[in-house]
């Protein structure tokens, strides 16, 4: 048996596959059965339920449309390495710089703007979350950043 | 009316060139550099591009789409909706450039382009308007105007609009202090601290009306949409007809919006909004000078092609006699659902790309997308990704099939608002018709399914498979499910 671990919605998975319609997910047996249902989607039974599933893989993530609903599943290593160091502010979502207002070395207060990112037709505000010093930034105005992307370094302010 | 340029992207461009492909005229598409593979770019006969840059260089710059209507032989201008749609400056350059312009007279749209402008307008047309005062900064004046107007209401900025330096004022003794701060962040934000009052109308509706006109003076009505279910202030879903409306109050805010156009001179398809209030009140909120985003739902009830009307009228015909002598009557019912790139919780905007993308089918379901499997969706143009109309003999039906066709559904790699438009469905709020523009909010939060068994075992299974997004520009083929298990991958080791 070959096993992936996933995780969806905050839960996480080890999912085994037997060779022959058996599945261990989370330590549960599963027999299920597999058949294509035309036009790439497959008919996937399991406990007396057929569902008509498609999954895409896109790198570590793969998204499942199962009867209407849709499912993210990121692959995850076991050991969970790179743990947040806690200090730097990230992109909530994919945009551009819009202005920085922040520079290295300056004091910045609790929810001061540090910077702007535009996505679309929103402009969203990137906020320092306690009283600090900015340690870097690494961005500059105009970059298009993904979501996740980190924007700024602040370190706690010196008293 | 020979060669129809587009001068707009995703799912309006192809929209209009569908129609004018069953007129016979020849279309011309124009595109961003980046956006030369989206589906738009293909439905036209022609293909332009407008070069690099972000969209102020691009689909919002009046020199380049003018020249590339001049380099395609184009004889007319369809602007869609957005981008420069309602600038007056830019009907008048494609006149000026004797290019048949489809869409409303630039001073149409100047009068009807300022809050204030448009709200004296209908003051003096006889068109209701919220109540409110003139802009001022004597607080003294205000205070009098206040007390005429009631309360609750709200201090707003001249200059301002979306929102910003607004203050609600619930009792009188709280009015100075609030017309103060207004001014101040007047001041601020726009340069101008000049402030208006307007009362508060609490769980009001929103609805429109259609609109249009003709070059003989001829303005018409086309009946209502609901659009009272929004998030952060932008429609979600629209209906017609509306439930509020009784037969007299739609005749009533019917004809209130063809008089609102025809003082203005109106030509071309417009849209006037109004708030209704609980007690059966209207009041004219503002006019949009183009098509609207949400017109497929007036053209399923009524049977007809509002751009096909468009670029008759701008051709010089007059409106169908059917619609000039009222003999249009909206039948069964229609909903529109709007599909946007963004977090069905947050709002906030999402990209990536679609590694699937299958649109419903079936009677009465009717798809404009702007989008298709492989497309990119970025953050540099709107997040609309496609609308979905069903139209039905009753409302219930038409909720039902709104089901379906979101069931059916297939939108991967790329989240979006479809758990929100399935919440929508089946809030009992909405069911019983009688919703207004709280709706969104009231709704309890959408919590992910839990993916059954079959969407782990799937996931698992398509973990070995081919990536979808290997291959930067091949658009995925097929699922990655039917890849062999037994193939080690990353992210598989050997079990216990």
């Amino acid at each position: 048996m070959r096993t992936a671990r996933l995780s969806s919605g905050g839960r996480t998975e080890e999912v085994g596959l037997g060779p022959s319609g058996e599945a261990s997910l989370g330590g549960r047996l599963v027999r299920y059965a597999r058949e294509d249902a035309g036009g790439g989607l497959s008919r996937l039974a399991t406990g007396g339920t057929a569902r008509r599933v498609l999954a895409v893989r896109d790198g570590q993530r793969v998204w499942v449309w199962c009867d209407g609903s849709v499912h993210v599943f990121d692959r995850t290593r076991r050991a969970r390495s790179g743990a947040d160091h806690g200090a730097g502010l990230s992109a909530p979502m994919p945009g551009r710089v819009r202005r920085i207002l922040a520079a290295p070395g300056e004091s910045v207060a609790r929810g001061a703007v540090l910077v702007a990112l535009e996505a679309m037709k929103m402009e969203h505000a990137i906020r320092a979350p306690r009283d600090g010093v900015v340690k870097r930034v690494m961005v500059r105005e105009g970059d298009l950043v993904d979501a996740g992307a980190e924007l700024v370094e602040l370190e706690p302010a010196k008293s | 009316m020979k060669r129809l340029l587009v001068a707009n992207r995703g799912e309006i461009a192809v929209r209009v060139a569908r129609t004018a492909r069953e007129m016979g005229i020849q279309t011309v598409a124009v595109h961003a550099a980046n956006d030369a593979a989206s589906p738009h770019v293909r439905a036209g006969d022609l293909a332009v591009s407008l070069g690099d840059g972000p969209p102020s260089e691009t689909y919002l710059s009046i020199d380049r789409l003018l020249r590339a209507a001049r380099d395609s032989g184009a004889d007319a201008v369809h602007p869609g909706y957005g981008f420069l749609s309602e600038s007056p400056a830019f009907a008048r350059a494609v006149v000026g450039a004797g290019l048949v312009w489809v869409g409303p007279p630039a001073s149409a749209m100047e009068e009807m382009g300022g809050k204030l402008r448009s709200r004296a307008r209908m003051e003096a047309a006889g068109v209701p308007v919220v109540p409110g005062s003139s802009p001022g900064t004597d607080a003294k004046g205000l205070a009098a105007a206040a007390a005429r107007i009631g309360y609750p209401l709200l201090v707003k900025a001249s200059a301002g609009g979306g929102g910003k330096g607004m203050s609600r004022v619930d009792r009188p003794e709280d009015l100075a202090a609030a017309v103060e701060e207004g001014r101040r962040l007047a001041e601020a934000a726009f340069g101008d601290g000049t402030v208006y009052l307007e009362r508060l109308l609490e769980r009001c509706r929103h609805v429109e009306f259609q609109v249009f006109g003709d070059g003989s003076g001829n303005v018409v009505h086309l009946f209502e949409r609901e659009c009272s279910v929004q998030r952060r202030h932008q429609k979600i879903v629209e209906e017609t007809p509306s439930r509020a409306l009784t037969p007299s109050l739609r005749a009533a805010m019917g004809e209130a919006a063809a008089a609102a156009a025809r003082t203005v001179g109106y030509v071309s398809a417009g849209t006037v909004e109004f708030l209704v209030a609980p007690d059966g009140r209207f009041y004219f909120l503002e006019m949009n000078t183009r098509l609207q985003v949400e017109h497929p739902i007036t053209e399923a009830t009524l049977g007809i092609d509002l751009v096909r009307a468009q670029l008759e009228v701008a051709s010089g015909a007059p409106l169908p006699a059917a619609w000039r002598d009222g003999r249009l009557a909206p039948r069964g019912h229609a909903i529109e659902l709007r599909l946007y790139a963004e977090d069905p919780e947050t709002f906030l905007p999402r990209t990536g790309r679609l590694l699937a993308w299958r649109e419903p089918e079936g009677p009465g379901v009717r798809v404009d997308a702007g989008v298709e499997e492989g497309s990119r969706v970025g953050v540099e143009y709107d997040p609309l990704l496609a609308k979905l109309t069903v139209s039905a003999e009753s409302r219930d039906a038409a909720i039902a099939r709104a089901r379906r066709a979101l069931s059916e559904w297939i939108v991967l790699g790329v989240e979006t608002n479809l758990p929100l438009l399935e919440a929508v469905l089946d809030a009992p709020e909405f069911a019983s018709g009688g919703y207004d523009t709280g709706l969104v909010e009231r709704l309890p939060p959408r919590r992910p399914t839990e993916p059954p068994d079959a969407a782990w075992i799937e996931a698992a299974l398509a973990s070995s498979g081919p990536a979808a997004s290997a291959g930067a520009s091949t658009p995925p083929s097929g699922p990655a499910g039917g890849g062999d298990p037994w193939d080690a991958a990353a992210g598989w080791r050997p079990g216990a």
